[in-house]
């Protein structure tokens, strides 16, 4: 009896993996013309497998940034073909293409490149022109940054804050006891 | 039921805490350097995290500091509490100083003890320092000409900080290499030591009472929540900032606060005063032991010398925060 029910729990239990596999999203596949991007030039992108009939965002992720290129609709067979600009302001480097689904997951990804259009004369002020004053004088000032937020993470350290807090007051309100 | 009899307690030889120790020291002013403690761990831990997001490289190490504030947020909030965890380190640790010079535990038996505390603070502002350098922003850039520049002046003993050392690793990876390994560990060595001298030699508190050592880490353990809390929340209301990446040659920002002093004695003296300052203050902690042994006008002169140097600093660091920004090496500002 206990065997027969470990069995029929291992089997629900492989079954509740594949639906959740099968809810997730399948991969798709992204087909550029190139994975060497030049910045200021347009790219010819072609995605397949994508979620049918939704509208798919198209990044460029990086180290120190994230560039929207475009969002694009995928037919019934989850495909589209685009062509989307690279921004001339994108700092060489290497990037994740990726293509981002309407519930925010990530559908599919690909390794690029991205090139300078033609020789930087002022390569701080390509990077990141907002950080330096004319002439490529530095500042004293702190950089204006998005600050990445989660609800979650803060809430977390709101509670752990509070928790430490009752916990302190806690363990110092009772006098220790001398010998 | 007492803990120490537990099967767990008589497996973890708790009934070790039962040593006895005044019961004066269940005082704050008595915890203090384990509230340090404190805060080297949270240190330690959220530095832990930080290094799976630093690039050691200098053409990245910015760039990765950059996408780690605006990309993750948990190790952007971590990152904050690294930054605040280190100034309530530095905090705290002239507190334990001052503490135990105001009551002069440095006497004998317990020189070596003041003395390995000063070693460790001379080994926090190394992990200051080098923390700073880290960044690659203009304040990191300006922070490490400032060090190569008293690293020129100190001959062969500079070398290790200068650019040309090697070709094979460039300053600013040296410089990550020491604040993640070699600085903590001798940090760690001469932490051990300094314990073991205060549980052999016992804390400098008077009376006749005694309390187990037990009782001690109950308050104490309520002090470091809240210090944990107070470190926390001045991170989520206060998040560590980032300059622009550092242009090498230029002088506009000020160090971060604890350096203050030296900045302060730079703008009086020039270079002379960065050296200079650290020496004077550093030395006479030193030299505090050997000067003030037994009550006396030697101790008298000692007391009254600390605590006009202590506020020389304070004063200095005020003057420094306030004061327009100043060029030290020959560079535009």
């Amino acid at each position: 009896m206990y065997r027969n029910t470990r069995r029929v729990a291992a089997i629900l239990g492989l079954l509740a993996v594949a639906v959740a596999t099968a809810w997730a999203h399948e991969k798709g596949i992204l087909k550029p013309a190139t994975r060497t991007l030049t910045a200021g030039d347009t790219l010819a992108v072609a995605g397949e497998k994508l979620p049918k009939r939704e509208r798919i965002t198209l990044r460029l992720v990086g180290v120190g940034d994230r560039i929207a290129l475009d969002t694009v609709q995928a037919d019934s067979a989850g495909a589209f073909a685009v062509r989307v600009l690279v921004p001339g302001s994108v700092p060489p480097g290497p990037y994740r293409l990726v293509a981002v689904a309407e519930d925010g997951d990530e559908v599919a990804a690909l390794d690029v490149t991205v090139v300078a259009a033609a020789p930087a004369a002022d390569h701080a002020a390509m990077d990141h022109p907002d950080e330096v004053t004319a002439a490529g004088e530095p500042s004293a000032e702190p950089l204006v940054l998005d600050r990445a937020r989660s609800a979650a993470v803060t809430w977390s350290a709101v509670g752990a804050i509070v928790l430490a807090l009752g916990l302190g007051g806690a363990l110092l309100r009772r006098p220790p006891h001398a010998a | 039921m007492d803990s120490t009899r537990t099967p767990l307690g008589q497996r973890l030889a708790l009934d070790a805490l039962d040593y006895p120790i005044p019961a004066l020291a269940n005082r704050l002013d008595f915890m203090l350097g384990a509230l340090t403690l404190v805060s080297l761990v949270l240190l330690a831990i959220t530095g832990i995290v930080l290094t799976q997001f630093y690039n050691p490289a200098p053409l990245a190490a910015h760039d990765s500091v950059r996408y780690l504030i605006t990309s993750v947020p948990l190790a952007a909030l971590l990152r904050d509490l690294h930054v605040w965890s280190a100034s309530a380190a530095l905090v705290l640790v002239f507190a334990h100083l001052a503490a135990v010079f105001w009551r002069r535990g440095f006497r004998n038996p317990r020189e070596g003890l003041w003395w390995s505390g000063v070693l460790l603070l001379a080994l926090l502002f190394g992990l200051a320092f080098t923390g700073t350098v880290l960044r690659a922003d203009q304040e990191a850039a300006e922070a490490l000409a400032h060090a190569t520049a008293a690293a020129a002046f100190a001959g062969p003993l500079g070398a290790p900080l200068r650019p040309d050392f090697t070709v094979a690793s460039p300053l600013l990876s040296r410089l990550y290499g020491l604040h993640v390994s070699v600085l903590p560990l001798a940090l760690v060595a001469l932490l051990a030591l300094h314990l073991w001298l205060i549980r052999h030699l016992g804390v400098s508190a008077s009376g006749e009472t005694q309390a187990p050592f037990r009782t001690h880490l109950r308050p104490l353990a309520g002090f470091a929540f809240l210090l944990v809390a107070a470190v926390a929340a001045l991170a989520l209301a206060w998040p560590a900032g980032l300059l622009a990446a550092g242009v090498e040659g230029y002088e506009v920002t000020k160090p971060f606060w604890p350096f203050l002093w030296i900045y302060a004695a730079e703008n009086l003296f020039g270079m002379t005063g960065m050296l200079l300052a650290p020496a004077v203050l550093f030395g006479f902690l030193a030299l505090v032991p050997l000067a003030d042994r037994r009550a006396g006008q030697a101790a008298t002169v000692v007391r009254v010398a600390g605590i006009a140097l202590f506020g020389l600093m304070v004063a200095a660091i005020v003057y420094a925060a306030v004061a327009p920004a100043q060029s030290h090496l020959g560079m535009p500002m």
